[in-house]
C-alpha cells in the first residue's frame, strides 16, 4: 500500500499472485517427456499390442454371432453352434487376458514414469539455491512435486496408448473409405477442415485456461498451507473473518478458472458431433442426389460414422494433452531453474582441515545496489573460537553463510587452511562444518532420528552422548518415549529452547572441524547455556568455531571477538582488549551492564 | 450412504444444476444416442429396399436436428454438473477452512499439514468426480440394465432368466472388488500424504538439508515414499484392471449362452429368429451396464473413502470451544471496567498426563509489567498458550479483568491480548500487511509508527521495496532479529490491553532492546505487559519478576529483591554480567 505496483522491484511471489511464465503456451513440453517415455517403450508397445488383440478379437465376435444367426440356426446345426460358442468363449478369455494385461501395464508404466519425473524434480530441487525457496510460498513448490506430477499420470498410463490406437483405427477406416469411393471420402474429409480450424482456435485459449487453472490451484494450495502453519498467529490476532473471506475468494477464483477450462473442454464433443452429423448427411445427400449404388452409400455412411469416432476420442484426448502440457511446463520450469552454486569442473574434495579460516577482501550483496559486506578481511586461527557481535542486520549471519558457501561471494576470497573455498567440492566442504542455524528445524520423526541427521551412521550411544553434552538428555529422558518420542516441526510439545538443544546435539554429532553457531542458544536459559558451553569446551578443543550471539556471557570467553558494523569489521580482539579499547564493544558491554 | 447425504447437503443452492443436468442427460441425451442413428437406419432401409426416397431429405434433416440437440444437451449436461460440483467444492473448502480456523492446538499437534492438505485437495477432487461422473453413470447403468432386462423378459423369459442367472456371480465379483478398492485407495491416500509431508519438510528445512549435506539422504527418503506411493497407486489401479475384464467376459459369455440356448429354441420352433436377433442387438445394453457398474463401484469407493476423511476433518472436535454463554465484554452496562488485570490462580496444566505447570499464582495489575524467566522447557510459553486459550488449564483458573478466560467469547478474549510469539511466523505478504495483520484497516502512518516503536522502521525503509517488500513464510529472507522486531511491531499494532512478549528480543542486540524498552515505556496508555525472556536486561525493569523452574514459581520479586535473594535470578545475573559466579573466578563480584 506504500508504493504503486509498477515501481516495485522484482518481488517474492505470494499466494494471490499468479506465477508468470514468459514463454508462450506450447506443446513442446510433451516432447521433452519423451526421455521418460522411451525407457518404457517396450512395455507401452506391449500394452498397445494387447489392446490391438482385444480390439481385433472384439471385431471378430459379432461376425461369429452373425454366422450363428444366419447359417447355423436355419441349418439346425446344434453341434456347430456349440463349437462356435466354444470359440467365442476362448475369444472372450483372450480379450479378458489382453485387457487385464493392458490395464496393469498401463497403470504401472504411467506411475513409473511420473515417479521418475517426480524423482528428477526432487533431485533438482535439492540443488536449487535458498533464493528459490525464499522467493515463493512453499506451497507452490510442493504443489508441483506432488499434485502436478500426479495430474499427468493418466496421460502416460492411458493417453499415449489411446492416441496411437485411435490414430491406427483412423488409418484403417480411411483405407477402407478410399477403397470404397474416393469422391465421397474426400467429401467426408472436408469436414476435417472446420474441425481443424476449431481445434486451432480453441487450443490457444484452452492452453491459457489450463494454465490459469494450474496457477489458481497453486495459489489455493499455498494459501491453505500457510494458513495451517500460521493458524496460531491468525487465531491470536482474531483474523479469522478476514482470512475466511480471502480463502473463499481464492476458492472462488479457482472455481471460475476451472469452469472456464471445462467450458472450453465441453465444446469439443458437441463440435465433433455436429460436424460429423453434417458430414454424414452430406454423404447421403450427395449419394442420393447422384444416384450412387445403395451399397456404396450405405458402406460410406457406416464408415463415416466410424471415421468420426476416433476423431471424437482424439478430441477428448487433446483436452488431456493440453492440460498435461500445462502441468509439464511447470514441472520442467523447475528443472530448468539453474542450480546457483555448483562445483567448479576441477573442484576437488577438501582434505581434512585444521580449520584456519581466512576472509580476504570479501564483498557481497544479496541484491545489486544493496551491499551487505564491503572489503571484509579477517583470519581465524585453527582452533580459535570467534565471536561475531554487532547490531542486528549488520551482516553477521551473512559472514557465516558465505563461509558455508550458501551464497557466492561477489569478490575477494575465502580460504580454509589456505585452500580456496571455491576450489573444493561443496559436499566435502560442508561435511567438515557443523552449522547450527538461527532457525531450528525439526523433521517429523523421533528425537533420535533428528539427532542422527547430523551423522547418519552414528550409533544410538553416540547420539545420546551428543545430547548429554548439550544437556538435552535431561529433558529427552523425561519424555513419554524418551529418544523414541515422535516429534514434528509444527505442533509437538517441544519448547523453542528444547528444539535448539536438539539441533545443537545434531550439529555436534556431525563432528565438525569448523563449528558455526548462529544464535544457537538464544532461547536457552543462561544456566543451561553455561553447562552447554562447559561441555563444548572439552569437545571442541582444537576446532575452529564461529559464534553469533547477543548475550555477553555467550561470547565473552571467545578467543577473538569481531564487532561487525557498517558492512565491515569495526573492532577485533579478545574481551579484555576490546574493553580496554573503549570502542563499540565497550559500549555494548556497558549497555548490558545497565543500572 | 451418509457420505452421499452429507455431500448432498453441501450442494445447497446448486442442487438444481445437478438435477437439471442429470435430467437432461438421462431423458434427452441418452435417448438421443439411440434415436439419432435410427433416422439413418431408416434411411438405409429405404436405400436397400429401393423404396420411395421422398422422405430421405426429411430423415437426414431429422438426423441433423437430433445430433444438434444431442450436442447441445451434452454441453449443457457437462456444464451444469461440473458447475454444481464446483459450487459444492467452494462451499466445502470454505467450510473446511472455517473449521480449520476454529480448531485449536490439540488438533494441530496431532495432525500433519500434509494430511489436512490432502483433504482440501485430492479428497475433494474425488468428490467432484463423484458428482460429475459417478452419480449419473450409476443411474445410467441401473436404468439400462433394468430396461434391457425388461425387454428381454417380454421377449423370452427363458433366455432372460439365463442372463439373470449370471447376475449373482457378477454381484459377488463386484462385492469382492468393492472390498479391495476401498482399502487400496486408503493406502494410496496414506502414501500420498506421507510423500507430501516428506517433500514439504524438505522444502521448509532446505537450509538444514544443505547445511548437513543431506541431499542424498533426503533423496533416499524421498525415493522410499515415492515408490511406496507408486506401488500403492499401481495396486489400486490393478484392482479394476483385474476385475473389469472379468466382468466384461462374464456378460459376453452370458450372451453366447443365450444365443446357443436361443438357437436351440429357434430350431425347436419355440421362438423366432427375429426375437433372437433382438437379444443380439440389445446385448450391448447389458454389457455397457455391467462395465459401467464396475467403474461406478471403483470410483464410488474412492469417493466414500475420501469423503469420510473430509467428514472427519469437518467434524473434528476440539477442546477449546466457545462457552455456551460467552462473555462479550458489554461496555454498555455502564460499569467502568478495569482494563488488563490478569490473574493466574493456582494454575495447573498437564500434557500427556505429565504435569507441566503446578500451582502457578501470578497477578498483574493493569499497566504492570511482569517478567518471567526460567529454564528451558520449564513451561513459560505454556503460560501464554493458556492465557490466550490455545490450551485449557487442567486445574485452577486464569482471569482477565475478573472473568475466567474460559467464560469469554474466544474472539473477545484474544482481542484483549497482543502476543509476539517466540516462534516467529510471518505470512508471505508485504511487511505492512504483516504488521497490520491484527488491524488491517490501519493507516500507513500508524504502521510506520509501530514499526519505529519496535525499531523496525530503519531496516524496513532500507529494503528495496520498503514496506511493500514481501517476506516469505517464517520470514525467510530476514535475520532473526529482524523477524522478531516485525513480530513485535505486529503485536504492538494490535494495541490490546494485555501485551505478551515471548522471548521477543533474544536475537536483538542490547542497544536495540534498550531502545525498544524505552519506546514501550513511553507509549501513551497503560498496558499490562508480560515479558518472557532469558536475558536479565529484558526483564529487570519489570514490576514483578517470576522465576519458573520445573513448572512451579520458585522466586518472585523485583530486580533488587531477587538479587538480594541470591537465588536462580542472581546466578543468572552474575553469569550474564560476565562477572563470574562461584567457580568462575574472574574478579570480584561488584554487583553483589
Amino acid at each position: 500500500m506504500f508504493m504503486p505496483e509498477e515501481t516495485l522491484k522484482k518481488q517474492r511471489n505470494k499466494y494471490d499472485v499468479d506465477e508468470s511464465l514468459e514463454s508462450e503456451f506450447n506443446l513442446a513440453h510433451l516432447k521433452r517427456s519423451g526421455r521418460y517415455i522411451k525407457k518404457y517403450s517396450k512395455q507401452l508397445i506391449a500394452a498397445l499390442c494387447y489392446s490391438v488383440i482385444s480390439i481385433v478379437a472384439g471385431l471378430v465376435y459379432p461376425y461369429i454371432i452373425k454366422i450363428i444367426l444366419d447359417n447355423l440356426v436355419p441349418q439346425k446345426d446344434v453341434a456347430g453352434m456349440l463349437i462356435i460358442g466354444g470359440i467365442c468363449i476362448i475369444l472372450f478369455i483372450m480379450i479378458m487376458l489382453a485387457d487385464r494385461a493392458r490395464g496393469i501395464i498401463s497403470a504401472k508404466v504411467g506411475q513409473k514414469i511420473v515417479s521418475e519425473i517426480r524423482s528428477d524434480l526432487f533431485a533438482h530441487l535439492q540443488t536449487l539455491p535458498f533464493d528459490y525457496y525464499d522467493s515463493r510460498p512453499h506451497g507452490k513448490i510442493l504443489v508441483r512435486v506432488v499434485n502436478y506430477v500426479n495430474a499427468v499420470a493418466d496421460f502416460f498410463a492411458n493417453g499415449l496408448i489411446n492416441i496411437v490406437l485411435e490414430l491406427l483405427s483412423l488409418v484403417f477406416i480411411l483405407f477402407f473409405m478410399f477403397a470404397t469411393d474416393v469422391r465421397l471420402t474426400l467429401l467426408v474429409l472436408t469436414g476435417i477442415v472446420p474441425f481443424a480450424i476449431y481445434v486451432q482456435i480453441i487450443r490457444r485459449s484452452q492452453g491459457k485456461a489450463s494454465r490459469a487453472f494450474s496457477n489458481k490451484t497453486a495459489n489455493m494450495n499455498a494459501y491453505f498451507q500457510e494458513s495451517i502453519d500460521g493458524m496460531r498467529v491468525t487465531q491470536s490476532f482474531v483474523r479469522e473473518e478476514i482470512n475466511q473471506a480471502t480463502a473463499q475468494g481464492i476458492a472462488s477464483a479457482c472455481r471460475s478458472a476451472y469452469m472456464r477450462m471445462v467450458a472450453l473442454m465441453y465444446t469439443m464433443l458437441p463440435s465433433v458431433l455436429i460436424i460429423s452429423a453434417l458430414a454424414t448427411s452430406a454423404i447421403y445427400l450427395v449419394g442420393v442426389g447422384h444416384a450412387m449404388t445403395a451399397g456404396v452409400i450405405i458402406s460410406m455412411g457406416v464408415y463415416c460414422g466410424r471415421f468420426w469416432q476416433p476423431i471424437q476420442s482424439l478430441g477428448a484426448l487433446s483436452n488431456q494433452i493440453v492440460n498435461t502440457a500445462s502441468y509439464l511446463e511447470r514441472i520442467f520450469e523447475v528443472m530448468d531453474t539453474p542450480a546457483a552454486i555448483s562445483d567448479k569442473p576441477d573442484a576437488r574434495p577438501l582434505p581434512p582441515v585444521k580449520g584456519e579460516v581466512c576472509f580476504k577482501d570479501v564483498c557481497f550483496a544479496y541484491e545489486k545496489d544493496v551491499p551487505i559486506l564491503e572489503h571484509l578481511s579477517f583470519t581465524a586461527k585453527a582452533g580459535d573460537s570467534i565471536a561475531l557481535v554487532g547490531p542486528t542486520g549488520a551482516g553477521k549471519t551473512t559472514i557465516v553463510n558465505l563461509l558455508a558457501r550458501f551464497y557466492d561471494i561477489g569478490s575477494g576470497a575465502i580460504t580454509i587452511d589456505g585452500i580456496g573455498l571455491y576450489d573444493v567440492t561443496l559436499a566435502s566442504l560442508r561435511s567438515q562444518m557443523g552449522i547450527m542455524l538461527q532457525d531450528t528445524f525439526i523433521f517429523s520423526g523421533t528425537i533420535m532420528e533428528n539427532i542422527k541427521y547430523g551423522r547418519l551412521d552414528a550409533s544410538d550411544e553416540e547420539a545420546v552422548a551428543a545430547a548429554r553434552v548439550v544437556h538435552a538428555d535431561d529433558f529427552i529422558k523425561l519424555m513419554p518415549n524418551g529418544y523414541n518420542t515422535y516429534v514434528t516441526e509444527r505442533g509437538s510439545s517441544l519448547s523453542a529452547g528444547q528444539r535448539q538443544l536438539i539441533s545443537f546435539a545434531r550439529t555436534l554429532l556431525a563432528d565438525p572441524r569448523v563449528l558455526i553457531l548462529d544464535e544457537a542458544t538464544s532461547a536457552i536459559d543462561t544456566k543451561t547455556e553455561l553447562l552447554v558451553q562447559q561441555g563444548l569446551q572439552r569437545l571442541l578443543k582444537g576446532r575452529t568455531s564461529f559464534i553469533i550471539a547477543h548475550r555477553l556471557s555467550t561470547i565473552k570467553h571467545c578467543d577473538r571477538i569481531l564487532y561487525v558494523s557498517e558492512r565491515n569489521i569495526a573492532e577485533a580482539g579478545n574481551h579484555e582488549q576490546l574493553l580496554a579499547a573503549r570502542g563499540l564493544y565497550y559500549e555494548l558491554y556497558q549497555s548490558q551492564l545497565a543500572d | 450412504m451418509e457420505q452421499i447425504k452429507w455431500v448432498f447437503e453441501n450442494m445447497k443452492g446448486s442442487r438444481w444444476k445437478f438435477f437439471l443436468g442429470s435430467f437432461i442427460h438421462i431423458f434427452i441425451n441418452l435417448p438421443l444416442i439411440i434415436i439419432a442413428p435410427l433416422f439413418i437406419t431408416r434411411l438405409l432401409d429405404l436405400l436397400t429396399a429401393r423404396g420411395d426416397m421422398s422422405s430421405a431429405h426429411f430423415l437426414i434433416l431429422m438426423f441433423l436436428v437430433a445430433s444438434l440437440i444431442r450436442g447441445t444437451a451434452q454441453y449443457l449436461v457437462g456444464l451444469l454438473l461440473d458447475s454444481s460440483a464446483a459450487d459444492c467444492l467452494v462451499t466445502m473448502r470454505t467450510k473446511l477452512y472455517a473449521k480449520l480456523q476454529s480448531l485449536a492446538s490439540d488438533f494441530y499437534h496431532s495432525t500433519r499439514t500434509g494430511d489436512i492438505m490432502m483433504r482440501l485437495t485430492g479428497d475433494l477432487e474425488a468428490m467432484r468426480h463423484f458428482i460429475v461422473w459417478v452419480c449419473i453413470n450409476a443411474v445410467y447403468a441401473v436404468i439400462v440394465y433394468i430396461a434391457g432386462m425388461a425387454v428381454f423378459y417380454c421377449t423370452n423369459a427363458v433366455l432372460a432368466a439365463i442372463l439373470t442367472a449370471v447376475s449373482p456371480v457378477t454381484t459377488i465379483l463386484v462385492m469382492r472388488m468393492r472390498k479391495q478398492t476401498g482399502p487400496a485407495y486408503g493406502r494410496v491416500r496414506e502414501a500420498v500424504s506421507r510423500l507430501n509431508t516428506t517433500v514439504q519438510e524438505n522444502i521448509s528445512g532446505n537450509r538444514v538439508v544443505k547445511a548437513f549435506v543431506r541431499e542424498d539422504y533426503e533423496q533416499k527418503k524421498f525415493e522410499e515414499r515415492n515408490s511406496a506411493f507408486c506401488e500403492a497407486s499401481v495396486g489400486a489401479a490393478s484392482i479394476y484392471a483385474h476385475y473389469g475384464p472379468i466382468l466384461n467376459a462374464l456378460s459376453n459369455a452370458a450372451i453366447v449362452l443365450v444365443l446357443i440356448v436361443g438357437g436351440i429354441l429357434v430350431i425347436n420352433e419355440e421362438m423366432t429368429v427375429g426375437q433372437l436377433f433382438l437379444f443380439f442387438t440389445l446385448n450391448w445394453l447389458i454389457n455397457d451396464a455391467t462395465r459401467t457398474i464396475g467403474l461406478v463401484i471403483n470410483d464410488g469407493q474412492r469417493f466414500f473413502w475420501s469423503t469420510q476423511k473430509v467428514m472427519q476433518l469437518y467434524y473434528a472436535r476440539t477442546d477449546i470451544k466457545n462457552p455456551m454463554n460467552p462473555y462479550f465484554e458489554d461496555l454498555a452496562d455502564g460499569q467502568t471496567k478495569e482494563r488488563g488485570q490478569v490473574e493466574f490462580l493456582d494454575v495447573e496444566f498437564k500434557y500427556d498426563r505429565k504435569p507441566v505447570l503446578r500451582g502457578i499464582n501470578i497477578t498483574a495489575q493493569p499497566g504492570q509489567t511482569i517478567g518471567i524467566m526460567g529454564q528451558t522447557g520449564s513451561g513459560k510459553t505454556t503460560l501464554v498458550m493458556l492465557l490466550a486459550r490455545f490450551m485449557d488449564v487442567t486445574k485452577g483458573s486464569i482471569k482477565i479483568d475478573g472473568v475466567d478466560v474460559r467464560d469469554y467469547d474466544l474472539h473477545t478474549l484474544r482481542g484483549k491480548i497482543g502476543i509476539a510469539m517466540q516462534d516467529v511466523f510471518l505470512f508471505s505478504n508485504s511487511i505492512d500487511a504483516n504488521i497490520a495483520y491484527g488491524r488491517p484497516d490501519m493507516s500507513e502512518d500508524e504502521v510506520c509508527a509501530y514499526a519505529a516503536m519496535a525499531d523496525a522502521d530503519g531496516f524496513v525503509t532500507h529494503m528495496p521495496n520498503g514496506y511493500a517488500t514481501i517476506v516469505g513464510e517464517r520470514g525467510v529472507g530476514l535475520s532473526g532479529g529482524q523477524k522478531q522486531r516485525l513480530a513485535l511491531a505486529r503485536a504492538l499494532a494490535y494495541d490490546a490491553p494485555v501485551l505478551v512478549l515471548d522471548d521477543t528480543t533474544s536475537a536483538v542486540d542490547m542497544e536495540t532492546e534498550k531502545y525498544i524498552q524505552g519506546q514501550l515505556a513511553n507509549r501513551p496508555g497503560r498496558r499490562t505487559t508480560f515479558i518472557i525472556a532469558q536475558r536479565i536486561s529484558s526483564v529487570k525493569d519489570a514490576d514483578v519478576i517470576y522465576i519458573i523452574n520445573d513448572g512451579v514459581v520458585t522466586e518472585k520479586g523485583t530486580h533488587q529483591q531477587l538479587l538480594a535473594k541470591k537465588g536462580y535470578y542472581y546466578e543468572v545475573y552474575c553469569l550474564q554480567q560476565g562477572t563470574g559466579f562461584e567457580n568462575e573466578a574472574e574478579g570480584a563480584n561488584v554487583y553483589a
